[in-house]
């Protein structure tokens, strides 16, 4: 039997969240994954991989920085974007978020700081407090990759983000865009920051084997994604539909899982291998800027369809 | 009207008719700009001719007792009253639109000339003076039946008491104030 469906009055508007929002969570996710990578070579050995912490650090505070330029003027009353800073409503993700990037800004420039060739806040002695900077920056960049998933997932009115998958996506997907960044300044800056003729190869193949591991795990994501989508309510079915087979298809698998995913991954697996022990910085220049676009799309594909999507209620 | 009322409403779909009579009571009395609804009639077709039937399904703020749009807000413009009724401080709202993509009945609307977000407040305003919402005293079948679910006399209670309701979008832990009958 036939059944369809007319809305009589017109709701005008579909997309509220537009193309500011997914640079935001895109900048966020460089931030934050750069800062989570740099801090974590620091931890393992910081020396040997002098490069990456350093880069990472470089990057770390400005990608969101100009993320939140768009963020506050995608709002309606943009004046008036302090108000998020004067309360605090913790079942609001976004109320929760707005503190957590704002701490995270305040920490990123301090451990920007802190990683400049000179010791400019006098810390290089004081062990302690450099490690709670680091610390308190590992736990903040954590949780701004988190939340931009969370500020999705935790709306029932929009089968599309409304699943546990999206924040484990996103969160993966944010740490592949800050070592692709890391990667990116790697190639412009020949030689790093190492004094050892080969730093630049050490930092290079912990990237790679990082970037092997998290595009693994992307694509079980991933996979896990579609399946738990494709089979689960009429609501979510019908929104994958228009991300797998629909006007989103081609920037989602080729945009997104062509280039952001089996591209890099193809190269990683080429350089560890084939032992590749020397840093080429063309492959990675096109695997790190594949990932970066990857990244973009993804997100932008996730903020737009999500919203084309609804729950269907009766 | 009892000391502590909780509004709600029902809607019985098989008296609409799809005037929209609602829909102009509503942007008259809120003073609405044309590109901007607080209630919309959503009209569903069933079969071929000759078994056919048509549904119409007046949509708008179902007021939840578990309201998504409340939960989400960062700056707590959006709250619950005491008396049910889901409002917006406008002077708080700084047009996040985060309200409007949690709503699953897509009712809240940005005002285009001052940026906040707005929406059906059951006539919030007309309240207590034994006064109805505008789309309620303005239907011409009778469809919606307003009142105080808290007094045990009203119309309203009776009705919930005697016919088959369904909230709409029950399944999203939403608890609606809205209550269909769905023939």
């Amino acid at each position: 039997m036939g059944n369809h469906q007319i809305k009589r009055t017109q709701t005008l508007r579909e997309i509220y969240w537009n193309y500011l929002i997914t640079f935001y969570l895109f900048s966020a996710g460089i931030s934050a994954g750069a800062m989570i990578v740099s801090i974590a070579a620091d931890f393992i050995n910081p020396a040997k991989y002098v490069s990456v912490v350093r880069a990472g650090a470089y990057i770390a505070p400005f990608p969101i920085m100009a993320g939140m330029v768009g963020l506050v003027f995608d709002l309606e009353r943009p004046w008036l974007f302090w108000l998020l800073l004067t309360t605090f409503q913790y079942k609001s993700i976004m109320s929760v978020g707005a503190w957590i990037i704002s701490l995270f800004s305040g920490v990123s420039i301090v451990y920007f700081i802190i990683n400049l060739p000179k010791d400019y806040l006098k810390l290089k002695s004081k062990t302690g407090t450099v490690n709670t900077i680091k610390l308190s920056g590992f736990v903040l960049s954590t949780c701004v990759a988190l939340y931009t998933g969370l500020l999705l997932s935790t709306l029932t009115a929009r089968p599309l983000w409304n699943t546990p998958m999206i924040p484990v996506l996103l969160f993966i997907s944010a740490i592949i865009d800050g070592l692709a960044a890391i990667s990116l300044v790697l190639c412009l800056k020949r030689g790093g920051w190492g004094g050892a003729p080969n730093e630049t190869d050490f930092s290079h193949s912990f990237i790679t084997k990082v970037d092997f591991t998290l595009l693994y795990f992307l694509s079980l994501a991933t996979a896990i994604f579609l399946i738990g989508m494709g089979r689960s309510t009429e609501s979510a079915v019908s929104a994958l539909a228009v991300v797998t087979g629909g006007g989103f298809s081609v920037s989602f698998w080729i945009g997104f899982v062509a280039a952001g995913i089996v591209i890099p991954f193809i190269a990683a697996a080429y350089e560890l291998f084939a032992k590749v022990k020397t840093h080429k910085p063309w492959l990675s220049f096109i695997s790190a800027t594949l990932a970066l676009l990857g990244g973009y799309i993804v997100r932008s594909v996730i903020i737009d369809a999500g919203q084309l999507t609804k729950t269907i209620l009766y | 009207m009892s000391a502590n009322p909780k509004w709600a409403m029902i809607i019985d779909t098989t008296r609409c008719v799809g005037c929209l009579a609602c829909v102009a009571a509503c942007h008259n009395q809120n003073e609405l700009p044309m590109t901007e609804y607080f209630n919309r009639i959503e009209e569903q077709e069933f079969g071929h001719f000759p078994n056919y039937n048509r549904r119409f399904t007046p949509m708008q703020c179902q007021h939840c007792d578990n309201p998504p749009c409340v939960g989400v807000c960062p700056t707590g413009a959006s709250y619950k009253r005491d008396d049910g009724i889901v409002a917006v401080d406008i002077k708080k709202c700084i047009g996040c639109k985060y309200c409007i993509l949690s709503c699953p009945y897509n009712a809240r609307v940005v005002n285009d000339e001052h940026g906040y977000v707005h929406k059906c407040s059951f006539c919030a305003g007309l309240l207590g003076k034994d006064d109805l919402p505008a789309c309620v005293g303005t239907c011409p079948t009778g469809v919606r039946v307003f009142g105080d679910l808290n007094d045990p006399n009203s119309e309203i209670s009776k009705l919930a008491a005697t016919k088959k309701t369904v909230q709409i979008g029950k399944d999203l832990n939403t608890r609606p104030s809205i209550y269909y009958i769905i023939g």
